[in-house]
């Protein structure tokens, strides 16, 4: 070891004789601070354990009523989001056709009416209500209906000629002519009779 | 992990309420009723919390914190704690120190510094407890503690001695 060294370790032993001695300076005032008591608490015992019961009790009822209250709601409002999400999903974009059935009441009167005709004359009080009921779709339905099903065109045309078309602009046939046709059918001569009159003002 | 009982709330008022008192009062006057809120919070838990007095030093200093705050906005905080300042420490044959030089010293400390310094000193709690109650790091709540410890060593040791060669 040189001698220039001398004081370099002098230095490092003084200073670690310092820290050392600051070291056990600081360790003694640790130990004198720690020796210190804090000032006892001044609570009230009886009260602290009565607020802490209170407070234990309310906190269990609490959780609780957390432990399934929560859980279910957000079950509920999943399953509804989830449902949501489905029929927004799966609704079908294609145009809906509905197919109106409107119900025929007047089938029971048609079919009174030609019994009524069956039997010699229409009843007028048929008649009426047929035409009271101003529903000619129906009748035109019907009559459809009877063409359909292979109705003689007599009857066919007795049920035209008994209903109501003043409203689209066509005349009531004469009830006395319109029996008088279904009793006998019209002959070539009859019709060239009433061609004949008519052309002439008769 | 057992339940919140009277005989743990007891326990823990004998044993560490002092200690939770005057941690406390690092930021309030009204400590007492902080450490008595902490117990009752502690005792609305279904469970006792696995650090229970890391917890319980957290919740005291949440609410003397916020009554700190409330004391601040009833401007009455600086006068309340210069009145509880002597009363930090309680004197007895065993001290060879004076408690309310003590508490003065302490008081003028940093914040930080004091309040690791009681965590550790009054509260046992470990430097990585302080950390993690004051949201910093084991070694940061350390170089606080020791830079709290020189700055008490100087202003305490000539009245230290004094104290000492009285009592000697």
């Amino acid at each position: 070891m040189s001698r220039q060294d001398e004081p370099d370790e002098l230095n490092e032993t003084g200073q670690n004789g310092a820290d050392g001695l600051a070291e056990e300076s600081m360790r003694r005032v640790e130990a004198e601070l720690a020796s210190l008591s804090p000032r006892s608490v001044h609570l009230d015992r009886d009260r602290l354990m009565f607020l802490a019961g209170q407070a234990s009790a309310s906190g269990q009822a609490a959780s609780a009523h957390r432990g399934w209250a929560w859980p279910a709601a957000f079950s509920a409002m999943s399953a509804l989001a989830a449902g949501l999400l489905l029929t927004l999903v799966l609704r079908s974009p294609r145009e809906v056709v509905r197919i109106v059935q409107v119900p025929v009441g007047n089938v029971q009167v048609v079919d009174d009416a030609r019994a009524g005709s069956q039997q010699g004359r229409v009843s007028p009080s048929t008649e009426v209500s047929a035409t009271e009921r101003g529903s000619s779709a129906p009748e035109i339905a019907a009559s459809a209906r009877m063409i359909a099903r292979g109705r003689p065109y007599v009857e066919l045309r007795d049920r035209v000629l008994a209903m109501d078309l003043s409203a689209n602009g066509l005349d009531r046939w004469p009830e006395e002519v319109a029996r008088g046709e279904a009793s006998s059918p019209p002959s070539p001569a009859a019709y060239h009779d009433l061609l004949e009159s008519l052309l002439h003002g008769g | 992990m057992s339940e919140v009982g009277p005989e743990l709330l007891g326990r823990l008022l004998d044993e560490h309420g002092a200690a939770l008192v005057l941690y406390a009062r690092q930021w309030c006057s009204s400590a007492e009723d902080v450490v008595q809120e902490a117990l009752i919070r502690l005792a609305r838990q279904p469970r006792v919390p696995d650090k229970l007095m890391p917890w319980l030093y957290r919740v005291v200093r949440n609410g003397a914190i916020s009554a700190a705050r409330g004391a601040r906005r009833r401007h009455a905080h600086e006068t309340a704690a210069a009145q509880q300042a002597d009363a930090w420490f309680e004197g007895g044959e065993e001290v060879r120190i004076d408690a309310d030089l003590a508490a003065r010293c302490l008081e003028s400390l940093p914040m930080e510094q004091r309040e690791v310094i009681v965590a550790r000193l009054w509260g046992g709690l470990s430097f990585q407890e302080i950390g993690e109650l004051t949201e910093t790091s084991s070694s940061s709540a350390h170089r606080w503690y020791e830079a709290g410890l020189r700055a008490l060593r100087e202003r305490l040791e000539p009245s230290c001695h004094g104290k000492t060669n009285l009592m000697s």
